[in-house]
This record gives structure tokens, sequence and C-alpha cells, in this order.
């Protein structure tokens, strides 16, 4: 099949500040192929793809549709050059039928003016009568419609009323006809899709929300596809019927686009495959020509030195031993799968893992947030040395202990702060609960805020300005700076330099390192693989709820955690530093 | 006596079909305008401007022409109560207010605005244009009963009733409303489906606030037969709570304000003492309640209310 280009980037860049999300991407796609493209979390694959369906605009570079420039600057331009994208996160009416949420916003095709009043002249113009006279001897006449008076009549009449016509169709348009889903049940049934359009969008599984998605794309007649982590959320056999519609659409001629991280499925169902990393471009190669182990060194590349101080681990004792911890959540998925761990004292513990592997939900389920379906997690006091079951207690009680939870969610004024308030009162909000008198002791926490300002050098203008004026890094030193005030014994971090630059970050990895000298606990949940093999002592890679594996952060490769990352590897030992 | 009961039910329903079907059509735009009540007395005092500023213009009363002074009076109180719709939709959509506080300071101002319209306004000749707003169809009385139930009213309770029908339609059957109800559910998936969803707000709250201002100039010119009284919020605030009661359904608005209006009125017909008669004028209230708790209860996706309703929409917060 020759192939014909249907979209090309060329020299593509986007930054957010100061963070770099991509740089420079070239990439092109076919038609009628599926696409894959690869990259860690933090990689640049999800951002340039909302560059391709309008909701970014790159800052530098041109993209070219069927060879032509063209500005993307809302979904709405990126619909009309053919391109659709499905969310992770669907957009659906839930009190909608499937129907109604394809036929929201749909525009009625322009009725113009003057084209048909033009198109009606010309045909004016050209129809002619034939005149058969009975009377034998006049010849066969043809005369113009345009030569009669009644003709001229009858075309300027019809001319006249096409205002009116003109709103009779809008009307027409606009009234939502009874038989509204015929053509939506034929697109479904062209690519051979399952589903029960008159469904609402709350009775639907997952599954049948991402075909309603990826209908609505196809029935604005998108040509070419992006779908972002189509299977995240698929069961193995929903995901082969996915693949099956995909093929469909291939031979159909639609160029698709595959966002993902699973080798596999890459390996399964693409084409060819790009590879991202740190937003760059690596390579784009035919996936017939390679395999699952020179991919997974294209994502995670070479080591790069970081120069983080690391101390040796002393004084280590089992702080907190989890075994055996399964979390199922409201929506019957589990999201934790019999994770076994021990937290020691005095080193830094990290957790590697594709992005909502079942980090946050662990966290949250040491903390007390959640309650877990099954599995002990066990607190070793380091005052008393009894041993806590944290399972049956409230999350004031676990933090009674002493096991801190500093998390950054995706937005950092979501937990932990609040963005209105001024340090002093963010401060306030660990101990409002002392003091006997009804009234509020601000005195120590002013000090407290103090004290981090000058030693976390946080740059505000004063301890009285809210938080959300704060920068991100600054808002971080501020989380991070107050749950270490208070001499945690565990201190989890997720993600805590997400969207730092490089100065913050360090401050950041140096208080953790500062934490586990202090005979600490440090679980930091991360992104960087480079960070978390400099900084962690040992490193406990989960793959979709599971420990694949736990390995030694001074031996480890990138590879190989790459390999745990994606579930393609697994070691089986329950502790220790099986990597050779 | 019953008929006379029930014809006198479903005039003064139209009062609070004027409010209901505003307020349903705000809300289901994401919109909860508690201004309602205010944005109806607003619309009241713009019919006795535009009457009074009618009749000011003739040299003698007695030149009034009927149709004239009605349809002025009518665009006055559609203007005041957009303009009502107006100031909300400002405050709210395009400055990001919280809803419920500009919502109840607009009724303040519209309980004050009537009292001051009220006031000082010249009030001579309202007791005529009354009498054109209640003009009823010609041929009531020679239909009996049934003429009587059906063709006594004014002009303002038919309208009262089609604009409910034509909200119920466009609601549920075009694709304007369509996008309104997801407007309301969800701005984020309209917006990103092309529905400009500020538009639709904005549209759907001045519309419905025009159509409430009919309700505060029902009260006055028809209902009042041109008497100035004050408490026209009152009924605002029952209507705002029709609206739970007939599940943001414009089309189940009809029957229930002809319910509101019966349980309004029935202690006149009653024989009851005063407390009675309070317990009755409570009902209302009481029945809504009971349907709020019931629907919570049965938690029928399709009988909540628009999912976004007293959201602020902001497209860069995600």
């Amino acid at each position: 099949m020759a192939k014909s280009v249907a979209i090309q980037l060329k020299g593509i860049s986007k930054y957010f500040g100061e963070v770099v999300a991509n740089k420079n991407v070239d990439l092109t796609v076919y038609k009628g192929e599926i696409l894959s493209v690869l990259g860690e979390n933090g990689s640049g694959k999800t951002t340039l793809m909302n560059m391709l369906s309008g909701i970014y605009f790159p800052d530098e570079g041109q993209i070219f549709v069927d060879g032509a420039p063209v500005v993307i600057r809302s979904p709405r331009d990126a619909y009309q050059y053919g391109i659709g994208m499905v969310h992770q996160h669907f957009k659906l009416v839930d009190v909608f039928s499937a129907i109604d949420n394809v036929l929201l916003g749909e525009k009625a095709p322009e009725f113009a003016l003057k084209e048909k009043s033009a198109e009606l002249r010309e045909r004016a113009a050209k129809a002619t009568y034939v005149i058969d006279n009975d009377d034998t001897e006049a010849p066969v006449k043809t005369v113009r419609q345009t030569d009669t008076a009644f003709g001229r009549f009858r075309l300027n009449a019809r001319i006249a009323l096409l205002p009116l016509e003109k709103a009779l169709y809008k009307a027409r348009f606009n009234w939502l006809p009874r038989k509204r889903g015929q053509k939506i049940k034929e697109v479904a049934a062209k690519y051979g899709f399952e589903i029960d359009l008159n469904k609402k969008i709350y009775d639907m599984s997952v599954s049948e929300k991402q075909t309603v998605e990826i209908i609505k794309v196809l029935y604005r007649g998108a040509d070419i596809l992006i779908l972002d982590e189509p299977t995240a959320v698929l069961t193995p056999q929903e995901t082969q019927k996915l693949f099956d519609v995909i093929r469909n659409m291939r031979e159909d001629g639609k160029s698709i686009i595959i966002i993902t991280h699973k080798l596999n499925e890459v390996m399964e169902i693409s084409d060819r495959v790009a590879v991202l990393r740190k937003g760059e471009h690596v390579a784009t190669v035919n996936t017939a020509e390679t395999d699952i182990n020179e991919l997974t060194e294209m994502m995670v590349g070479r080591k790069t030195e970081l120069n983080i101080a690391r101390a040796l681990p002393e004084n280590e004792q089992d702080r907190l031993e989890v075994s055996n911890l399964t979390l199922v959540n409201h929506e019957n998925v589990k999201v934790l799968d019999n994770v076994s761990f021990t937290a020691h004292s005095g080193e830094i513990l990290g957790i590697a893992g594709i992005a909502g592997s079942g980090q946050r939900e662990l966290l949250e389920t040491i903390a007390g947030l959640n309650r877990p379906t099954s599995g002990t997690i066990s607190y070793n006091d380091p005052t008393t040395g009894k041993k806590e079951n944290l399972v049956r207690k409230t999350p004031a009680q676990i933090r009674e202990l002493g096991v801190r939870l500093s998390f950054v969610p995706e937005d950092r004024l979501g937990m932990g702060l609040v963005g209105n308030m001024d340090i002093i009162d963010n401060m306030m909000l660990r101990s409002y609960k002392r003091g006997k008198l009804p009234f509020l002791d601000r005195k120590n926490p002013k000090q407290l805020a103090e004290n981090i300002i000058r030693d976390l050098e946080v740059v505000t203008p004063s301890s009285h300005t809210p938080v959300r004026r704060l920068s991100g890094g600054n808002i971080q030193k501020v989380l991070v700076g107050r749950e270490i005030a208070s001499a945690p014994t565990v201190l989890m971090a997720a993600y805590p330099v997400r969207g730092l630059d490089i100065n913050s970050s360090y401050t950041i990895y140096n208080l953790l390192n500062t934490q586990k000298e202090r005979g600490v606990a440090v679980i930091y949940v991360g992104e960087d693989l480079d960070v978390l093999i400099e900084l962690c002592d040992r490193i406990m890679v989960i793959c979709a709820g599971r420990v694949t594996g736990i390995v030694d952060g001074r031996k480890a490769k990138k590879e190989d955690i790459g390999l745990l990352m994606t579930g393609s590897v697994e070691i089986k030992e329950k502790e220790g530093c099986a990597n050779d | 006596m019953f008929l006379s009961f029930l014809q006198s039910a479903i005039r003064f329903s139209a009062i609070f079909l004027f409010g209901s079907v505003g307020e349903t059509l705000t809300e289901k735009s994401g919109n909860l305008n508690l201004g309602i009540p205010g944005i109806m007395c607003m619309g009241g005092a713009g019919g006795l401007i535009g009457a009074a500023a009618y009749i000011k213009s003739l040299e003698n009363i007695s030149q009034m022409n009927g149709p004239s002074v009605v349809i002025i009076a009518m665009i006055t109180a559609m203007l005041f109560g957009g303009l009502g719709g107006l100031i909300y939709s400002v405050l709210t959509i395009s400055m990001r207010c919280n809803q419920n506080v500009t919502g109840l300071a607009l009724t303040t101002f519209g309980i004050g605005l009537l009292a001051f319209v009220g006031g000082t306004v010249d009030t001579t000749g309202f007791t005529t244009v009354a009498v054109y707003f209640t003009k009823s169809f010609p041929f009531e009385e020679k239909l009996g009963g049934f003429g009587e139930l059906f063709f006594s009213y004014g002009a303002l309770v038919y309208i009262a009733f089609i604009l409910a029908i034509i909200s119920a339609v466009v609601i549920k059957k075009t694709r304007v409303g369509l996008n309104l109800r997801a407007v309301g559910e969800n701005p984020a998936t309209a917006d990103a489906a092309g529905v400009s969803v500020t538009n639709y707000k904005y549209a759907a709250t001045m519309i419905g606030s025009m159509i409430a201002g009919f309700g505060g100039l029902f009260y006055i010119m028809d209902y009042l037969g041109g008497n100035i009284e004050y408490s026209v919020d009152v009924y605002g605030w029952m209507a705002v709570a029709l609206v739970i009661f007939t599940v943001w359904r414009p089309n189940w608005a009809i029957l229930g304000s002809i319910i509101f209006s019966m349980l309004y009125l029935a202690p006149n017909y009653l024989d009851v003492s005063f407390a009675q008669k309070e317990v009755i004028k409570m009902m209302p209230y009481l029945v809504t309640i009971v349907v709020l708790v019931i629907t919570s209860i049965v938690s029928k996706k399709e009988s909540q209310p628009p999912a976004s309703l007293g959201v602020t929409y902001f497209r860069e917060e995600r």
C-alpha cells in the first residue's frame, strides 16, 4: 500500500513555565496505520497529542495536515481537520443516552443563501422547455425558462423564499428527530461496535463509555483518532474487542494514534512506534523490526548523573510492615493486590511505577484514608517498642503515632494546604486542636512559619501571604516543611518535586535526606527513575497494584526497573536485592 | 362553589407558573437563581411604569386603547425582568460571584424596587388597565360552566400555559434544549463538544427572568385588579419550591402550579379558623419537602437537579 502522509509535526515545542514538556518533536503519521506513542510518565506523550487535538497550542513548530500547514487553536479546529481525541477522562453527560451524547453540540451544515440563489439562477438559465406545436408546420421550439415571464416569476419567487427555506431548514435540524440515532447506528455498525445506543451513560461500564467516546469522534467525521491510554481501564477481553475495532478503522483508511506505556500491546496492535523521552522524540521504528527490550531501552534511556548526596542508612529498624494488603475501590477494581513490604527507619524507600498503578492508594491506605479490603499494616513504635496495627485506626490516631503523609497529588493545594489562607493559618491546620482554651494559639504557628520561611528559603513577601500566591516550589516547601516540623517517624511524600525547577527539587531531596539521617522512615513516590536511583536506598516497583519487585537503589539499573514497571518481568522474592 | 374554586385556582396558578417556568429554564443551564422572587417584583414594577407612562401620554383616560396598554406593560415588565436576569448573569457568569449571594441580593433589591415604584407611580387609571388585563373571551358566558373553566381568564393566564408547554418542548425535543441540559449537567463536556456555555447560560437566565417578570405583572394588574400590593416575593419563593416539586419539568409545572394555588386558596373556600387556614397555607412547602425526600430516596438520575446546579463554570479549572 502506498503510504500517504496524514499528519506531520515539525519542530514542535511546548513549555509550561520553566518546565519543558516537548522539545523539537518531529513526527509523521500516515493514512491507514496504527502508530503507538510510547514513553514514561511525564515524557510528554499526552501534551504532544493535546496540541494536535486543540487543547494546547504549541510554542514552536508547525503542524501539517495533508501536507498543508494548519493552526489548531481549539478542539473545534481539530475536528475541522478531521482530528479527534478520546481522552483518558471521558467527557460525557451522565443522564443522557449515548445518542444524545453524540448529538451534543452538533452544528447544522451551513445553509449558504448566496450560493443557493446563484445555483438556482444558473439552473434556471440552463433549463429549457420544449414547445411542441401541434400545428405540424411550425418546428419544435425550445425556450429558456428565463425567457418567459412565468419562468422568471417562478425563479424570483424561489429566490425570495430562500430565507424562509433557510429558517425551515434550521428549525428542522434543531428538532431532534425520532430516528435521530439512525446515522449513529450506521457508524457503530460499520466498525463493529456492540453497544446499545439508547442506554444512559450512568448505566454503562467504563468500556461502553469509551465506545461512546470513539463513536462520537467517528460520527463527527474524524480521520485521525488519538486514543489516550485506551486500555488502562479495560479488561483483557474488552481490550481485544477494542483492538478489533481499531483494526477495522485502519482497514477503512483512518489513522489511529495510541498513547500507551504497555509494551505488549504496542507489539500487538501497532504498525509503528514513536518513542518519547523527557519531551524529546527518540526514534520511530517499525514494530515488526523491534522487540520489547529495545523499546524499553529507548524509553528509559541511559542513566544520567544527578549527584544527589546519599548517605548509607544507619541503625536500620523495621518501622512499618505492610503485609498482603489488598484494596478494592468502589468501582470494584483491585487497586492494590496483595502488597507486602517493610519500610526501615533511616532509609528512603522509593516507589516506582506507571502513574495510577496504586501508589496514591497505597499511601492513602497507610495514612488511614482508605480502609483496606484485607491485609495488615503494623507499625513499630520507636518510643514504646510496641507493635500497633494501623488498619483499625483513624487518620488522626495514625498521625498521633508520627506517621506523616505529605501528600502532593495532581494539584498541590487539593490536599494538605488551603490556598486562600496564609502560611501561618496553614501551619495551624495541624495544631488548632492543641490547648485547652477555645482561643487559637497563633504565636507558635507564627514562629514555625517563620522558621520554615528562613530555613527552607521560601520566597514570599511575608508569612501572611495566602499560599496560593506562592510559586509551586514554595508551596511544596511549606507543605513538606510543616509535615517534618512535627518530628515524624514515617514520612510519606508523593511526587513532591512534580512541576518544580531543578533548584527547588534539590531542596526537597535534601530535606528528605535530612529526615532519613534523623532516623525517619521515608517513603518517596517518584516519577523520574534517575532521581529514584540516586536518592533511594531501596526501590519498590509496582505495576497495576502488584509489587513486581524491590531492588537496591545503589545497584539497580534503569532498564530493569523499566521492565518491572511495565510488568514484563517480575522478581518473585518477597524482599531483597535480587537484581544483579 | 367547587367550579368557582377551581376557576380561581387556575387563574391564580399563573403567577406560580410564570415563576417556576422561568426558574426551571434558568436552573437547566446550571444557574440557581434565587433572585426569582425579586425579579418577579421587578417585572411588576416594570409593568406599573409602562402602564403609568402610557396613561401619562394620553390627554384623557377615556382615550385608552386596551391592547396597546396591555402590550406596553408586558414589554416593560419583560425588560425589567430581563434586566434582573442580566444583572444576575453578569455577576455570576462573567464575574463568577457566588450564585446564592447574588440571587438573594437581587431578591432584596427587587422587593425594594417594587415598593419604591408602587409608592411613587401615579396610579390613576390602573383599575381601567386591569379591566383590559382581565378581559376574557367574548363567548365565555354562552358556554356555561365549561366556558367559565376554560375561557374566563385574561391573556396572561393563557400566555403562562403556552410558555410552559413551549419550554417543555424546547427542553425535551430540540437540539437547543439538549445543549442547554448538557450545559447544566456537565459544562466542561458541553464546552468540549463546541457548545458555548456562556451564551447558553446568559440566554437561559435572561429568558427565564423575562418569563418570571410576567408573574409580577399578572399578580398586580390581573389578579389584584390594579391595586398595588408588595407581597409578590412570597409567591416567588413558592415558585422556586415548585421547581423542585415538579422535578425540573415545565410541563409538570402546569399541574403543580394548579395544585399549589388550590392549596393556597382552599382556606378561603372552607369554613375554618385562622389557625387552620395558616396550616393549610403551609401545605405547598410541606409537599415540596416530601417530594425532595422521595426523589432523594428513589434517586432516579432523571429526577435529580442538574448536576452542576449552583456551580460556577470556569474553563481553565480542570
